[in-house]
C-alpha cells in the first residue's frame, strides 16, 4: 500500500500530526492498553483499602496505589491511553480518507490497461468470432459481475473495463467510526448514568436506591412496589428461576405493572430495573413438631408470630414470639437466625430458642416436657433489584451494529476491477482477462479466470 | 448410548483422520488425505450428534438447555467448531494438506474434554443468569472465532516449519516438500483464517455485552474474562493492522497468530484462576 504523506498542517503542528497518523502509535497504544488491561485482571480491582493493605507489602501497596492500579480501568492514565487511541483513529482516518475519497468518488471514472499487471492476467483464449461481434455479449457477461462497465476501442479490437465494490473501500472507516461511537457511548454512560441497588420485601415499596459508586442514597422520580416474589429451585437446591412482580407508582397512581426475571428487565422512562438477587426478608410462619417425652407422641402445628397453641397431654401453652437475627449459644457461638418462643405451664415460663440452621437444637433443653423441632419455614422474600439509568446504551448498541457491518465490508468485500482485452488474431479473437483488487487478490484472480472461461464459450 | 460415549468415540475418529492426513503428507499421496476428509466429515457429524443427544438428555432431566454452559460442553462445541471451520477451509481453498494440523486441534479439544482432569461431564441445571438466547449466540460465535484462531495457530506452526526448511535449501518461494502449499499460500491462509476468526470474535464479544446488559444491567464490567477477550481482540486487531498497513507477512504474522492463540487459551482456561462471573 502506498503511503501518501500529505499532511495538511504546517509548522509546529506538523510533528504532532505526524505522530498521530502513524500506525506505529496505533500498535503501541493497542498493545499498551492490552498490557494494562491484563494487569487489571491480576490485581483485584475496587476492593477495600483494608484488603489491599492486608494482601500487599507496604512498598507495593504504595507504588500500586500511586499508579492507581487498584482502580485501573477508571484511572486517568488508562483513560488517556484510550483518548490517544481515539485521536489516532480520527487523525489516520482523515489522512487516509482524503486519498480514498478520490478513488471512491472520482469525478470521471477512468480506466487504464497499464494498471493491470501480467501476473494477474489470464492466459489468452481464442474465441472464434471477430472482435466487433463480441462487444455486446462480452459487455452483457461482464455486467453480471460489475455494476460499472466501459468499452474502449483499439485499432485491432477493444478493451472492456468493469469494476465493483468501490464503496467497500469505506468499510474500514465505518469500523473506525464505530469504535469512536462506542467510546462516545461509554462516555455518555459514565457521565449521565447512574447505577444503584435496592432491596424491597414482598408487598412493600421503595423510593430511593443506594448508588453503587458512592454508597449514598438517591431518590427516584417514582416508587417501586414489589407486589409478589417467587423463586423455584432445582432438585440440587440451586435456584431455577426467580421472578418479581413490580409496580411503578407515579403521582400516587400505578403507571405500570410487570413481571421481571433475570435477563428480562423492566424499562420505565429511561430507567431500567433488573432482577439481580433475592433473599429471605423474614419468616412468615413455622411448622413445628412437638414431641412429648412421656408418651413419644408427635404433634405438628403451624404458627405465625404471636400465635399460641395449647399442647396436649397437659404440656403447657407454646407461643411463637419473634425471629431473632442472632442467637448467642453459651455466649460464644452465633447460631444465626433463631425463632424465639415460650412455653407456659402453670406459673412457670420457659424460653425456647430454635435456630433455623439447627433444627434439633431443642433436644438439649433441660427440664422439658417436649422437644420442639422445626419442620418447615415459610418465608417472605425480598427482591434485590438493580436500578440503572444508562443513556449510553442505544449509542453503544448502534456502534455494535456498525462495527459488525463495517468489519464484514472490510474483510469480505473488495473493490475489484477487471479488464477484458479482445484483439483480432487471424480472423478470430484472442481474449485475456486481467484483475485488480484492493485486497484478496486470489479471489479476484479466480473470478477473472472464471470470466475468461465463460467468454471462451461465447460464439458471437 | 449416552452422549459422553458417542463423544469419546468421536475423539478417536478425529485421531484417525489426523493419522490419515499425516500419512498423506509423509507418503506424498493424495489418497489417504481423501479418506481423511471423509473420516473428518464422519467425526464432525458424530460430534454434532453427540451435542444434539446431550441437548435431548438435558430435556429428559428437566433442564432443557443447549449444551453450551460448562467447560466440558464448551470443549465439545469447540472441537465441533474446529471441524466445521476446517472443512469449510478445505472446500474453499481446495487443499487437504493442512488437515493434520487443524484436525489435530479438534482431536486435542475433544480428548481433553473426555479425559481431562477436573472435567465435570454431568449435565447441570442453569442458574437464571445463564438462561438467555444471547448467551447461546455469544458462545457459538466466540467458539467459531476461537476455532478459526486454533486453525490459524496450526497453520502458523506448519508455516514456521516449512519456511525454516525451504530457506535452508536456499529457496524460499519455490517447491515445498510434498503436498504442502507454498509459504505464500500458507501465509494467505493464516491471514484469511485470522480474519474469519476476528469477525466472529467481534460478534462474540458484542453478543456477550448485550447479554451482560440484560442479565446484570451493564454491557461491560471489566470482569477478567471480558477483559481477556478484549485483550485477545486487540492482539488480533494489531495483527491485522500491521498486515494491512505495514505489509507484514510470513514469519512475523505466524508468530503473531501464535501469540494471539496463547491469549485465546488464557481467556479460555487461565482466567478461571482469576475471580469472575463466567462459569467457564
Ligand atoms: C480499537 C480499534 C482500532 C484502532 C485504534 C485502529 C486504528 C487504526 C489506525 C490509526 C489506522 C490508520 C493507520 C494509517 O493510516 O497509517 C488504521 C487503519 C486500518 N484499520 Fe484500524 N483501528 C482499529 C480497529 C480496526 C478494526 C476492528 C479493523 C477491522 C476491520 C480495522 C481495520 C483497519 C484497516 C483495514 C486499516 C487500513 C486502512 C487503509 O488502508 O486506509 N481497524 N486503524
Amino acid at each position: 500500500m502506498v503511503r501518501n504523506d500529505t499532511a495538511p498542517k504546517k509548522g509546529f503542528l506538523m510533528p504532532v500530526w505526524q505522530l498521530f497518523v502513524s500506525v506505529r502509535l496505533t500498535v503501541l497504544v493497542l498493545l499498551a492498553i492490552a498490557v494494562a488491561a491484563a494487569i487489571g485482571t491480576v490485581i483485584p480491582q475496587n476492593q477495600t483499602d483494608l484488603f489491599y493493605r492486608m494482601n500487599f507489602s507496604d512498598t507495593s501497596y504504595r507504588i500500586f496505589s500511586a499508579l492507581d492500579l487498584f482502580d485501573l480501568y477508571h484511572s486517568l492514565w488508562f483513560q488517556a491511553l484510550i483518548l490517544v487511541l481515539a485521536i489516532n483513529i480520527v487523525a489516520c482516518s482523515i489522512d487516509r480518507l482524503r486519498i480514498v475519497w478520490k478513488i471512491v468518488f472520482p469525478g470521471t471514472i477512468s480506466f487504464s490497461p497499464g494498471a493491470f499487471t501480467e501476473k494477474n492476467t489470464t492466459d489468452p483464449v481464442t474465441v472464434h468470432a471477430a472482435p466487433e461481434t463480441l462487444k455486446e455479449p462480452f459487455q452483457k457477461e461482464l455486467k453480471k459481475h460489475c455494476r460499472t462497465t466501459r468499452l474502449e476501442e483499439t485499432t485491432d479490437g477493444f478493451y472492456l473495463f468493469g469494476e465493483k465494490g468501490r464503496l467497500s473501500r469505506l468499510g474500514v472507516y465505518v469500523v473506525h467510526f464505530s469504535v469512536l461511537l462506542l467510546l462516545c457511548g461509554t462516555l455518555a454512560s459514565s457521565i449521565t448514568g447512574f447505577e444503584g441497588t435496592v432491596k424491597i420485601p414482598e408487598g412493600e415499596k421503595a423510593r430511593t436506591i443506594n448508588l453503587k459508586d458512592t454508597g449514598t442514597e438517591k431518590p427516584l422520580d417514582f416508587v417501586i412496589r414489589c407486589d409478589d416474589f417467587e423463586v423455584s429451585f432445582y432438585d440440587s437446591g440451586s435456584p431455577k428461576k426467580f421472578r418479581s412482580t413490580l409496580s411503578i407508582i407515579e403521582n400516587g397512581e400505578v403507571a405500570l405493572t410487570k413481571d421481571i426475571l433475570v435477563n428480562k428487565p423492566l424499562h420505565y422512562k429511561g430507567i431500567s430495573i433488573f432482577q439481580s438477587t433475592y433473599g429471605a426478608a423474614s419468616v412468615k410462619s413455622a411448622t413445628l413438631s412437638f414431641t412429648s417425652k412421656k408418651s413419644g407422641m408427635v404433634y405438628r402445628k403451624t404458627l405465625s408470630f404471636g400465635q399460641s397453641v395449647e399442647l396436649p397431654e397437659n404440656l403447657g401453652t407454646f407461643t411463637l414470639n419473634r425471629l431473632a437475627d442472632r442467637y448467642m449459644f453459651r455466649e460464644q457461638h452465633d447460631l444465626g437466625q433463631t425463632l424465639i418462643g415460650t412455653i407456659k405451664k402453670g406459673g412457670n415460663i420457659q424460653t425456647v430458642a430454635l435456630p433455623l440452621r439447627f433444627d434439633k437444637f431443642d433436644k438439649m433443653r433441660q427440664n422439658a416436657g417436649t422437644v420442639i423441632t422445626i419442620d418447615n419455614i415459610s418465608r417472605t422474600y425480598y427482591t434485590g433489584l438493580q436500578v440503572r439509568r444508562d443513556p449510553g446504551v442505544p449509542i453503544v448498541y448502534a456502534s455494535f451494529i456498525l462495527m459488525i457491518v463495517g468489519i464484514y465490508i472490510t474483510f469480505f468485500m473488495s473493490h475489484q476491477r477487471f479488464c477484458i482485452h479482445a484483439r483480432a488474431l487471424e480472423g478470430h479473437t484472442a481474449v485475456t482477462v486481467a484483475a485488480r483488487a484492493n485486497k484478496n487478490r486470489i479471489a479476484a484472480r479466480k473470478k477473472a479466470a472464471s470470466i475468461s472461461r465463460t467468454l471462451s464459450q461465447i460464439t458471437s | 448410548m449416552t452422549s459422553s460415549m458417542i463423544l469419546s468415540i468421536t475423539t478417536f475418529i478425529y485421531g484417525l483422520a489426523v493419522v490419515f492426513y499425516a500419512a498423506s503428507l509423509s507418503f506424498k499421496r493424495e489418497l489417504p488425505a481423501k479418506a481423511a476428509t471423509v473420516i473428518t466429515w464422519g467425526a464432525v457429524l458424530m460430534n454434532l450428534g453427540g451435542i444434539l443427544l446431550r441437548w435431548y438428555e438435558s430435556h429428559q432431566m428437566g433442564y432443557g438447555h443447549a449444551p453450551l454452559t460448562n467447560l466440558y460442553e464448551s470443549m465439545i462445541f469447540f472441537a465441533f467448531a474446529i471441524g466445521v471451520v476446517y472443512l469449510g477451509l478445505e472446500i474453499k481453498f481446495r487443499t487437504r494438506a493442512l488437515g493434520a494440523a487443524a484436525v489435530l486441534m479438534a482431536f486435542i479439544a475433544l480428548a481433553y474434554a473426555s479425559l481431562g482432569p477436573n472435567m465435570n461431564q454431568e449435565i447441570q441445571p442453569l442458574i437464571p443468569a445463564l438462561q438467555s438466547n444471547w448467551l447461546t449466540a455469544h458462545v457459538i460465535t466466540c467458539f467459531l472465532g476461537y476455532a478459526a484462531f486454533a486453525i490459524a495457530f496450526g497453520i502458523s506452526i506448519v508455516y514456521l516449519l516449512v519456511d525454516g526448511n525451504s530457506s535452508e535449501n536456499g529457496n524460499s518461494n519455490g517447491a515445498t516438500p510434498g503436498l504442502l502449499p507454498s509459504p505464500e499460500v500458507l501465509d494467505e491462509l493464516i491471514y484469511q483464517t485470522v480474519v474469519f476468526g476476528f469477525f466472529f470474535l467481534s460478534i462474540g464479544i458484542i453478543t456477550g455485552a448485550v447479554w451482560a446488559n440484560s442479565a446484570w444491567g451493564r454491557y461491560w464490567g471489566w470482569d477478567p474474562k471480558e477483559t481477556w477477550s478484549l485483550i485477545t481482540w486487540f492482539i488480533y486487531a494489531t495483527l491485522l493492522h500491521v498486515r494491512l498497513i505495514r505489509n507484514w507477512t510470513g514469519k512475523r504474522i505466524a508468530w503473531f497468530a501464535i501469540i494471539g492463540f496463547a491469549a485465546v487459551l488464557f481467556t479460555y482456561f487461565g482466567v478461571n484462576l482469576l475471580p469472575g462471573l463466567h462459569s467457564y
